[in-house]
């Protein structure tokens, strides 16, 4: 879920990467990952708030368009591919990581496009606006800060998603408490501790009109950072997870 | 070039004048557009571009990828592509 973060320098690199490598990244990693997401989840007390704005997605017969931003979205993974969640299109990058990341999500029940940035980032938007015109029932998502940030500013092209797809906006996060924060990155990913307590916040669905340019594009790009940044601090808030260094609008 | 395959090129010239007319998040003047006008003198930007490949789509029937979308320098590339693909047949 998201988009592993990587761009095509990194693409370009997976090719020239050696086999040993490879054979870490597509074998060993995935399993890793996908078995400490599996017990961490069985350990975790999920807490949901504003669950109707997903019900009410779901129940729509609309495309949803999930958006998160990417220091929240591995810890979303798990809970979000649950079937009771809906079924989601995801994007990871070219890369190796992303290769690793994929399979992870993949073997969770996500699809998922390949890209992150540049020609791969926009090719990869245009393929999910395809997938999900060809399959309806398909929700994607997107780590609207990434794949390289700056963290918090939101990109037009979860708007675009939205407009192509006839789809509407769920912005969600998480938060839990307690938690460890990788504070080198830039995005701080959040990843909750054994038994924490995990809250999961929805925010009010947000409808994206088709024809929308300009100013009114960057209107509703801005509504929905500061929705985003709000829901997070509200998650934040739920959880009783302070962040020294809290996400805030660019 | 015969003088159907200019006339061919033309028809398909106007039909992206308002395709494009439509993506470019700023105005074009179209009137003063040739098959020589490059493609960036229309400030287009990633999500124009994204705009432009499926209203592209809708008008001529051709699913254009992002990467040959952003090798086109000019107008004229452009046309020769959709002429190519069968954009005039199956477009209008």
């Amino acid at each position: 879920m998201g988009d592993g973060g990587a761009g095509p320098d990194e693409a370009e690199g997976r090719s020239q990467a050696g086999l040993p490598r490879r054979i870490l990244m597509r074998r060993l990693v995935p399993a890793a990952t996908l078995a400490l997401i599996r017990l961490l989840d069985w350990s975790w007390r999920y807490r949901e708030t504003g669950r109707e704005h997903l019900e009410r997605g779901l129940a729509s017969g609309r495309p949803l368009v999930g958006a998160f931003l990417h220091g929240r979205s591995f810890a979303l993974l798990r809970f979000m591919s649950r079937p009771r969640n809906g079924r989601w299109l995801s994007m990871c990058s070219k890369s190796l990581d992303g290769d690793a990341m994929a399979r992870v999500e993949e073997a969770l029940g996500y699809e998922v496009v390949r890209g992150s940035s540049g020609r791969d980032g926009l090719q990869a938007i245009v393929d999910m606006i395809r997938r999900v015109r060809a399959d309806p029932g398909l929700g994607s998502c997107l780590a609207v800060d990434g794949s390289r940030g700056p963290r918090g500013r939101v990109q037009g092209g979860i708007l675009s998603l939205a407009q192509r797809t006839g789809g509407l906006i769920l912005p969600v996060t998480l938060s839990a408490q307690p938690a460890l924060v990788f504070r080198k990155a830039w995005d701080r990913t959040l990843l909750p501790a054994p038994f924490a307590r995990v809250d999961v916040v929805f925010g009010e669905l947000l409808e994206v009109p088709p024809k929308a340019k300009g100013e009114a594009f960057e209107t509703l790009r801005l509504d929905l950072q500061h929705r985003l940044v709000a829901l997070q601090a509200e998650a934040d808030r739920l959880s009783g997870h302070h962040d020294p260094e809290p996400v805030v609008a660019p | 070039m015969s003088a159907s395959d200019d006339a061919g090129r033309a028809e398909i010239l106007g039909r992206l004048g308002a395709v494009i007319e439509e993506s470019a998040s700023e105005d074009v003047d179209w009137s003063g557009v040739t098959e020589a006008t490059t493609l960036d003198s229309f400030g287009f930007d990633s999500l124009a571009v994204l705009d432009l490949i499926f209203d592209l789509e809708q008008e001529f029937g051709v699913q254009i990828p992002a990467e040959t979308m952003l090798s086109m320098k000019t107008v004229g590339n452009l046309v020769t592509f959709l002429a190519e693909t069968g954009g005039e047949e199956k477009g209008g």
